[in-house]
């Protein structure tokens, strides 16, 4: 690529992330003078358009670009020095990869059309707080947020990506909280606030291990990093975890980066147990909920995964699968007797996030992220119609009292509809007709499959024929989700307990192919203390540079290729089968509180006059769900798989861990499709039909199914008691121990010192008492007079006794220097003093 | 130039007791202003070296900028000098000082209409010797001088609380005083007890060398006897050699670690720690906005430049000693004073322990010894600084119309005043930590360093998780008192109060824009004039240690 081109992409995004925040400061000094609706434009063309304009040049400019190119422009990307902590530089610089380059786009275009959305949505009265208009400080907020978000999307380096990722996580606490006159509203921000910071401890635990044994906070130099200390045995790799210098577990170091690095992205991918944030945010205006809420800063938490993907262990990537597998399964559940009909949306994207997270814990890099794009486009949609829906129906969001209401907003129906059927995986089973989460989830649900059931026949085959490997990342690779697959392999393994026979066979080995940056690691640098006994790697090239023949050191003395990843794959487990099960189950029960969703708002009769004859729809308002809609429809598969496809090998080149994509030769994986096909795809027809027979005449039926299956139906609609429970052991505790700090302050600290004080003053009595006896006190007395006569100009603080402290600690000092010349300094009293008065 | 900083408030103060009542708060307005300005022809010195930040201060401790030195008592056997210079530590809190006295100055221009607005010419006077007291502190490097600028500070203080503060100001401020003075007690022994052991040193030196005297190590003089100088006592191998002997002796203990921890108490206490915190609450909560601006912004960061003038690169080896105590008196203060801020109910006590939560990472970056540790804590004080002040004003502001400061009878506030509210979003998520503004830097920066200090202390991961849960307590106590006092629905109480003036604004904005750019760019605005010399300071301590 020509050398202009070097610098282009990186400035245009970073122009795409700072317009916004120029836009933000504009409207907060001159928004109020701007009006409504002009602040509001101002918001959607600067605050968001032109990053729009920019990221579509980016992305076309990107997508035309070949690989090795692409590789040169990531390569020589501009980073800037911005401080150093202690010895690690940090900089600050674009990380352009075909992963941001995607992202970035998909948040200016789903944002973009969701502030569109917002300039109806706040045209009526909805901007009003106390009974004053906050419009402009509304769009403030929105392109506050478009700048974090966008910024957190390119950002090269950790650190400012913990930056951005607190800067969005403020603006969605400035958002939930909009309406702050409510006092659910300010609640549910601080909620959301602070379980995010708990998620952030834990990334700031992350980060420290990071800096600690990386050196670096660069994404980049820290992967590398990484995968040297990997082959060598040595910093994260060197040592298990220890407290106070005993070792606690042999867990790697590494594995509890790979954890804390993940809690954040539990703090704001609402991953269970943090997850009691998401539903309440739910307070803020519709916009927000679709922007923040469903579609970009929620998913912030599974692009941190992706990112860190190279930093993660199969252990760490094992917690993740279990937090997704256990959010998805739960949140779903939850989502069935909801009644109101944002927060139905809300668990159904908790459910939907844990999806995603599942996915990157099991390896499926970019069928997570396709579920990522799939759902941004959809869940914006649908929490759009939703807003439609509430806006329509004067602010009344309990389906109960909705009902057929397709004929008075036939454009948000049948828009919410498509939603309906894209998030429960609606299509064609066998072929490449589908909505967008009918290709995402069904790969999900296919790589856990694969690691659950058909794990040995992965590690057989692989280690007969690795070579297919490679080309998986190839932009050919692209298959249909229900096609073949392959799994590419880099694994690595680390037995928890040394000593027991499997230790004693795993692999003592570490391979590194196709990278020059990358020394074959010395075998014997095997230590006995080390908790990573068996690490193996094997970090690979580009795709078109595959070398499979690079150097790569076996302690063993065998060089096939193929059996060294046998050996390696040996060591990995597979995923437990309940985990494959519930995320199985869970697509079924998607599409049944989907269609129930939309049965009981739209469908049926309407079941409250009031709000069914004010129920209408605004233009300004239908256009986004339209274009969300088409988006939801068409550019899904065929833009945003083959894309992820393409950013794969990038961004998860040099990991530990398996991605899985779309090649495979194994038999045992067609094997696997025949089931899953089937089982899969038609799971939506299933969901839908249970659906309409339950809600089809009215809210009878489910009635008394609730009735029936009280104690279940009691424990969903409380949501498992979890906000109970925080409040009583969270809040209450943290109140109770600060009323014992605030006692503890009060009735002892201050009564020592009172007393103290008090003993003081008493002895100073004493004191001046026999100087003044022995009227040595003219001095003295008379500074203290000159003192109060400056303070005295008006009251004097109690008087006569200040006299006596001052009095009192002279004399105090008085008599330690004199021990200090008679006991302390011998020699200097001997040398200095006594010469100098002329004693002995 | 650092004499004119210093007393060129005093000047105002004299020239306040005599010009005519109603120009009193110009003049000192003028004065505080002036000083400023004269304080920012310093920064030239400083950008200087802005291509190399490391270098700033070349190498070694005691690289010094605007020396004046002069003998001032001299004494047979002693010469306590007239000895001022700045360095890397010195530097920006000067700056800070002048710019929070000029604002603080500002905040008081409404004294008129105080509760307590008699003797406009003392309150003015007393608060530009309070100024010039400051300054002192950070510009002397001999201890006596040092000693003397401490204590000239704390006699305003203590009239400028009893005085015009609130209904428990005496007993506030004589619980200041006291505290104070105890530390200042301490630090008077300590101070005649090393000169007399820096003495003993160069004479011991002598006698064994039969030298006439010894060379300092840092400039070109000769040494005859104990030395008040700061830098010498830190950087001369003789002396400090001496003090770190195990032969030396103060009362039959260690010399080292006695004057350590007498001098540790002395700045512990302005610092404050826990539990030698409780004057700050009172004393803030007594005294009137302007002075406890000073109070939170400057008088409190006195400790921690103690810390970094005298404990550290004087005493190394009880540093080391003593940092597994310090690390826990950190870790202590910070989530004890974070727990102490959530149970308060009134609002300028809140802010007052929000501040013993966030000296505690002050504490705590020192005692671990690392670059981070070193660079988060001296940027913690400055950023502190700023936003603490800020917060002190925007109770101030509201306190002067609601005349009370029940956090729980406020609500909606962001309603009625919205310049205000937007300011103390600013304000109190600065104080939050949230990245991007001030407070993040320091804390980020401490933890990271506390962390790093594993390879030195075993209790270091744990001090640094410790530190790191800080900053979800401090989210819970700021986020639920911005929602008890600004948000909510509007109350009939305070409508109709009339939002931030110009004036208010005149002073909140710097400050904002301060905890804006020291967040965005804090190697521009901090690091590269402080790396130098605490990497200096560290590089010493280390050396000595090892």
């Amino acid at each position: 690529m020509s050398a202009p081109l070097t610098h282009t992409y990186e400035i245009l995004l970073a122009l795409g992330v700072l317009i916004p925040f120029v836009s933000f400061w504009l409207l907060v000094l001159f928004g109020a003078k701007l009006g409504k609706p002009a602040s509001g434009w101002f918001a959607v063309v600067l605050g968001m358009g032109v990053s729009l304009v920019l990221a579509t040049i980016v992305l076309a400019g990107w997508w035309q670009t070949d690989a090795g190119t692409r590789a040169q422009l990531t390569e020589d990307a501009f980073r800037w020095h911005w401080a150093t902590v202690g010895e690690v530089p940090v900089t600050i610089g674009v990380k352009l990869d075909s992963l941001t380059v995607i992202m970035f786009f998909m948040v200016a275009f789903v944002a973009f059309w969701i502030f569109v959305f917002s300039l109806g949505y706040m045209s009526g009265h909805s901007d009003e707080v106390g009974g004053k208009s906050l419009y402009h400080r509304f769009f403030a907020f929105l392109a506050l947020f478009g700048f974090s978000m966008l910024g957190l999307v390119a950002s090269s380096s950790l650190l400012f990506l913990f930056i951005f990722w607190e800067l969005v996580g403020l603006c969605s606490y400035l958002l939930i909280g909009f309406y702050f006159d409510r006092d659910y509203a300010y609640r549910a921000a601080i909620k959301a606030f602070v379980t995010n910071r708990v998620g952030d401890f834990g990334f700031l635990l992350g980060l420290m291990l990071v800096f600690f044994k990386l050196r670096t906070l660069d994404l980049d130099q820290a992967a590398v990093n990484f995968a040297q200390q990997l082959a060598s045995g040595t910093g994260l790799f060197g040592e298990g975890i220890t407290l106070f210098g005993h070792q606690i577990s042999g867990m790697a170091l590494a594995t509890l980066m790979g954890i804390g690095l993940f809690c954040g992205a539990m703090g704001k991918s609402a991953q269970f147990p943090l997850h009691v944030w998401l539903p309440d945010a739910m307070a803020g205006p519709t916009p927000v909920s679709a922007l923040i809420h469903a579609a970009t800063m929620v998913a912030a938490g599974v692009y941190l995964v992706a990112r860190v993907f190279r930093l993660m262990t199969p252990d760490a990537l094992m917690f993740v699968a279990v937090i997704g597998c256990l959010t998805l399964t739960l949140m779903a559940l939850v989502a069935i007797v909801q009644v109101d009909i944002k927060k139905c949306l809300a668990y159904s994207t908790l459910s939907q996030l844990g999806y995603m997270i599942f996915g990157m814990g099991c390896g499926a890099w970019i069928a997570a992220l396709f579920h990522l794009m799939t759902h941004a486009f959809f869940k914006a949609m649908l929490f759009l119609c939703s807003g439609q829906v509430i806006e329509g129906c004067h602010h009344e969001q309990d389906m109960r009292k909705m009902g057929g209401l397709f004929k008075k907003m036939p454009v948000t129906c049948w828009t919410f509809f498509i939603g309906v059927l894209a998030i429960s995986g609606a299509g064609v089973a066998g072929t490449k007709i589908g909505l967008g989460g009918f290709f995402s989830k069904d790969e999900i649900l296919a790589v856990a499959y694969a690691r659950s059931h058909q794990w040995t026949s992965y590690q057989d085959f692989e280690a007969g024929e690795h070579g297919g490997a490679g080309a998986a990342h190839g932009e050919h690779a692209v298959l249909p989700a229900s096609g073949e697959r392959v799994v590419r392999l880099a694994a690595y393994r680390q037995d928890p307990q040394p000593g027991s026979t499997e230790t004693a066979q795993a692999p003592k080995s570490t391979y590194v192919w196709g990278n020059d940056d990358l020394r074959p690691a010395d075998a014997s640098a095997e230590d006995g203390r080390k908790a990573a006994d068996g690490a193996g790697a094997i970090v690979h090239g580009q795709p078109g540079e595959e070398s499979h023949a690079a150097a790569h050191t076996d302690d063993r003395g065998t060089h096939g290729a193929g059996r060294d990843n046998a050996a390696i794959f040996a060591g990995m487990r597979p995923l437990p089968k309940w985990m494959f099960f519930l995320a199985l189950i869970t697509a079924y029960v998607t599409p049944f509180y989907m269609m129930r969703a939309w049965w009981m708002t739209f469908m049926g009769k309407p079941r409250d006059e009031h709000v069914y004859h004010h129920a209408h729809e605004i233009p300004l308002m239908y256009v986004p769900l339209i274009v969300l809609a088409v988006g939801t429809l068409f550019a899904s598969y065929f833009l945003f798989r083959p894309l992820l496809a393409a950013a794969a090998p990038e961004a998860t080149a040099a990991s530990l861990v398996l991605a899985f994509d779309g090649t495979s030769h194994a038999p045992a994986i067609h094997a696997a499709h025949g089931f899953l096909k089937w089982g899969v795809g038609g799971a939506f027809i299933v969901g839908f039909v249970v659906a309409i027979v339950i809600y089809g005449r009215g809210l009878g039926l489910a009635e008394q199914l609730s009735r029936a299956l009280r104690p279940l139906h009691t424990l969903l609609v409380h949501k498992y008691y979890f906000d109970e429970v925080y409040e009583v052991v969270w809040i209450k505790g943290c109140l109770l121990l600060s009323r014992i700090a605030r006692w503890i302050d009060t009735w002892i600290i201050d009564f020592i010192a009172d007393s103290l004080a008090k003993l003081t003053a008493a002895l100073a009595n004493f004191a001046g008492w026999i100087i003044d006896m022995h009227g040595v006190d003219g001095v003295v007395n008379g500074i203290s007079q000159t003192a109060q006569d400056i303070g005295g100009v008006l009251r004097t603080p109690q008087t006569g006794r200040i006299r006596n402290y001052v009095l009192w600690a002279v004399a105090a000092a008085t008599i330690v220097i004199v021990c200090v010349l008679i006991f302390g300094s011998e020699s200097a009293a001997a040398t200095v003093i006594r010469p100098a008065a002329g004693l002995p | 130039m650092l004499s004119l900083i210093v007393f060129l408030p005093v000047l105002g103060a004299l020239l306040c007791l005599v010009v005519p009542k109603p120009h009193v708060r110009t003049v000192a307005v003028l004065a505080a202003g002036a000083t400023l300005v004269v304080s920012l022809f310093l920064v030239p010195t400083f950008l200087h070296g802005g291509s190399n930040p490391a270098d700033v201060f070349g190498n070694g401790y005691g690289k010094l900028h605007h020396v004046e030195r002069a003998a001032w008592i001299q004494g047979d056997e002693f010469t306590i000098e007239y000895f001022l210079g700045v360095d890397g530590v010195g530097f920006p809190l000067v700056i800070l000082t002048t710019v929070i006295s000029f604002l603080a100055c500002l905040a008081s221009w409404n004294f008129d209409t105080w509760k307590i607005n008699r003797g406009v010419r003392a309150y003015f006077s007393l608060f530009l010797l309070l100024e010039t007291g400051m300054l002192g502190v950070f510009v002397s490097l001999d201890f006596f001088l040092f000693y003397v600028f401490w204590e000239v500070m704390l006699l305003p203080m203590y009239f400028l609380i009893g005085v015009w503060g609130g209904p428990r100001r005496e007993y506030a401020a004589i619980k200041f005083f006291l505290f104070t003075l105890a530390g200042s007690v301490l630090m008077l022994v300590a101070l005649v007890a090393m000169y007399l052991q820096s003495g003993a040193a160069i004479h011991e030196a002598m006698e064994a060398t039969s030298q006439p005297g010894v060379a300092s190590a840092y400039r070109d003089a000769t040494l005859t006897g104990g030395t008040f100088d700061l830098i010498e006592m830190a950087v001369n191998p003789v002396i400090q050699k001496h003090f770190a002997s195990g032969l030396t002796r103060f009362l039959d203990f260690r010399f080292a670690p006695v004057m350590f921890i007498f001098l540790f108490i002395g700045f512990a206490i302005k610092l404050p720690i826990v539990p030698l915190h409780t004057w700050l609450p009172d004393a803030h909560v007594e005294a009137p906005t302007p002075i406890s601006m000073i109070l939170a912004g400057v008088l409190l960061k006195m400790g921690g430049y103690g810390f970094l003038r005298l404990c550290y690169p004087i005493f190394p080896t009880a540093a080391k000693e003593f940092a597994l105590l310090l690390a826990v008196i950190g870790v202590v203060s910070i989530l004890y004073g974070a727990l102490c801020a959530m149970a308060q109910t009134d609002f300028k006590k809140l802010v007052a322990y929000s501040s013993v939560s966030h000296m505690g990472y002050v504490l705590l970056g020192l005692a671990v010894l690392t670059k981070s540790g070193f660079g988060g804590a001296m940027f913690q004080m400055l950023a502190h600084g700023v936003s603490s002040p800020m917060c002190f004003f925007l109770v101030g502001v509201i306190y002067e119309r609601a005349h009370h400061r029940e956090i729980n009878r406020f609500g909606g506030l962001w309603l009625t005043m919205p310049k205000y509210g937007t300011m103390a979003t600013i304000g109190f998520f600065a104080s939050l930590g949230l990245p991007a503004l001030c407070g993040f830097i320091g804390e980020f920066w401490v933890v990271m360093g506390t962390f790093e200090a594993r390879s030195m202390f075993t209790w270091a991961p744990v001090a640094a998780v410790l530190a790191a849960a800080g900053v979800i307590l401090t989210a819970g106590y700021i986020l639920w008192l911005i929602r008890r006092v600004y948000l909510g629905p509007e109350r009939d109480e305070y409508r109709g109060y009339s939002d931030a003036s110009a004036r208010e604004m005149g002073i909140m904005i710097p400050m904002a824009i301060l905890a804006i750019v020291m967040g965005i760019l804090p190697m521009q605005t901090v690091f590269n004039y402080t790396t130098g010399t605490l990497n200096n300071v560290l590089k010493h301590v280390v050396a000595m240690v090892s």
